[in-house]
């Protein structure tokens, strides 16, 4: 008796669904059904790889974005935003995590570069073209991006080795007064004779 | 059986099987297996007013099954060792094909789009299966281990000529999406969220792939080279926590089942259009039926079995009848 009701509950459950589909079904055709208006806009990444392109220490470079229409045809004037996640401590060169091309005659938008603080496992450059009422999105997928270590500057390395050389004079000085044979492998580096 | 399938059964030691069931040799609109009873049903009748049969007669035992995309075969795990195995319909008879290579009890099984390829999961050795030959002649192809990924494989998806396969990656709160290709080294393809759903196209090596956090139905274009995605729809286009996907048999359409709204969306791979239809259901999965723009829509145990006929300039969303619903869960066998 019990499933019996519950079956029952459940069949009017069901009517109610039914019911209500067939009115979104009339809602949908009342008001054109679709979301997105006619026509359309492709964007493509040109060329575009996952393995970074270095232009100098710290800086990346972006994506082109090739939009066109329907018909394959490059589409002018349309905006193209560029956008990096804020938190993943990637900006583009104008210090903003987003920046904003228009597309020329051929329908290309060049991004700026990307300023890395950090290496990167992944990073997700979201790119959205908008013209007229119809907009595109496309992700163009960077990494794993290695932070380069910063470099020693020519000074430092002098002073290095000089300290290096130094330190290697001293050590042999200090071992030959005390008589015994020494055998150099380098500046600082010593080997104490068998006795 | 003719003499030449019998010929063929003996040259490849496949062992054939009287049936006792009424459907065999393909119903009208497809297959449903029953989780719980471990059963499949044959679904019958016009697409408006369709049913479901009795427990159709297996020569074996299932612990898990699934039919192909196409309806064309059963993809099962047979009692008691889970052993895949590979159920044809043939005139009044079923074949049984078991998967050669393949080890038992995989955790999940995955057909390609067009289930001409399938993958086998076995999460506690992180292994995955590759088998081609459906279903005729099926086989372990290739065997990949995906430990170096991540903990769980959340998602898998196989192209066609199962050469390509494509694993979601789940870490603690995000996922990631990798290629794996026979002889080469696994491919990050893209971070994601940590849950969703994921499919190649029929015959490609295109994908369609659905984030459950990021709101998104996004297509992937050639995975095996440039791997370029575009965001289908978004959440303002009606898109919430999508946690299924389907592809129409043309490569036309995507359907997403939106879980976050309880609705179906339908979209245009060219992405001309997309419409939304409510469910009024909790949608977990979808699967193809034997029709181009038709899915079974998978929900909470409580739903019934509900449609999804993408195919018409309004998607509808239809109710199976069912008609052993009433009698009770003991005499559904």
């Amino acid at each position: 008796m019990r499933m019996a009701a519950s079956v029952a509950r459940r069949s009017r459950s069901w009517c109610v669904v039914l019911a209500c589909s067939i009115a979104c079904d009339a809602g949908w055709a009342q008001t054109g059904a679709q979301v997105r208006p006619g026509g359309r806009l492709d964007i493509e990444l040109a060329g575009w790889s996952p393995k970074p392109v270095f232009l100098a220490k710290h800086l990346v470079q972006g994506p082109t974005a090739k939009v066109t229409d329907e018909n394959n045809r490059p589409v002018a004037g349309a905006v193209v935003m560029f956008e990096v996640e804020p938190r993943s401590g990637v900006t583009f060169t104008n210090g903003g995590t987003s920046v904003t091309v228009t597309t020329n005659a051929r329908g290309e938008a060049q991004s700026e570069s990307l300023r890395l603080s950090s290496s990167l496992d992944w990073l997700d450059i979201r790119v959205t073209a908008s013209h007229g009422a119809l907009r595109a999105t496309a992700i163009a997928g960077l990494g794993p991006v290695p932070f380069p270590s910063p470099g020693i500057p020519g000074w430092a390395k002098l002073l290095i080795a000089g300290v290096g050389a130094a330190g290697g004079i001293l050590a042999a000085r200090a071992i030959s007064s005390e008589n015994e044979t020494i055998v150099e492998f380098g500046p600082g580096v010593v080997d104490r004779p068998r006795r | 059986m003719t003499s030449h399938a019998a010929g063929l059964a003996l040259l490849f030691q496949i062992v054939s099987f009287p049936s006792l069931g009424e459907v065999v040799g393909g119903p009208s609109l497809g297959w449903v297996f029953d989780e719980r009873l471990k059963v499949f049903r044959s679904m019958v009748g016009p697409v408006g007013t369709a049913s479901l049969s009795k427990a159709v007669e297996l020569p074996l035992e299932v612990l898990w099954g699934a039919p192909s995309p196409r309806q064309d075969y059963l993809f099962v795990l047979s009692a008691p060792d889970g052993q895949a195995v590979v159920l044809n319909p043939t005139t009044g008879r079923w074949v049984a094909r078991p998967v050669a290579g393949s080890l038992s009890r995989p955790d999940r099984v995955v057909l390609s789009p067009g289930g001409e390829a399938a993958v086998l999961y076995y999460r506690q050795g992180h292994k995955v299966q590759a088998v081609v030959g459906l279903p005729q002649a099926p086989r372990v192809s290739a065997e990949f281990d995906i430990g170096g990924i991540g903990e769980a494989a959340a998602e898998l998806a196989v192209s066609d000529d199962g050469a390509a396969l494509l694993v979601w990656a789940q870490e603690e709160d995000s996922g990631k999406l990798f290629l794996f290709r026979a002889g080469d080294a696994p491919r990050l393809l893209t971070a994601m969220g940590p849950q969703g759903a994921v499919s190649f196209l029929r015959r490609s090596r295109d994908a369609v792939l659905a984030d459950r956090r990021r709101h998104e139905l996004v297509l992937l274009r050639d995975v095996t080279g440039a791997a370029q995605r575009v965001v289908l729809a978004g959440e303002a286009e009606g898109i919430s926590e999508p946690v299924a996907i389907g592809v129409s048999a043309d490569n036309q359409w995507v359907v997403a089942a939106n879980a976050g709204a309880a609705t179906i969306a339908v979209a245009d791979l060219k992405g001309y259009s997309l419409r939304l239809v409510a469910c009024q259901c909790e949608p977990t999965s979808l699967h193809p039926m034997n029709r181009n723009f038709l899915f079974r829509l998978v929900g909470s145990s409580s739903d019934p079995v509900l449609l999804i006929d993408a195919g018409g300039p309004v998607p509808r969303v239809l109710v199976v009848a069912h008609p052993e619903y009433e009698i009770g869960e003991e005499a559904r066998r």
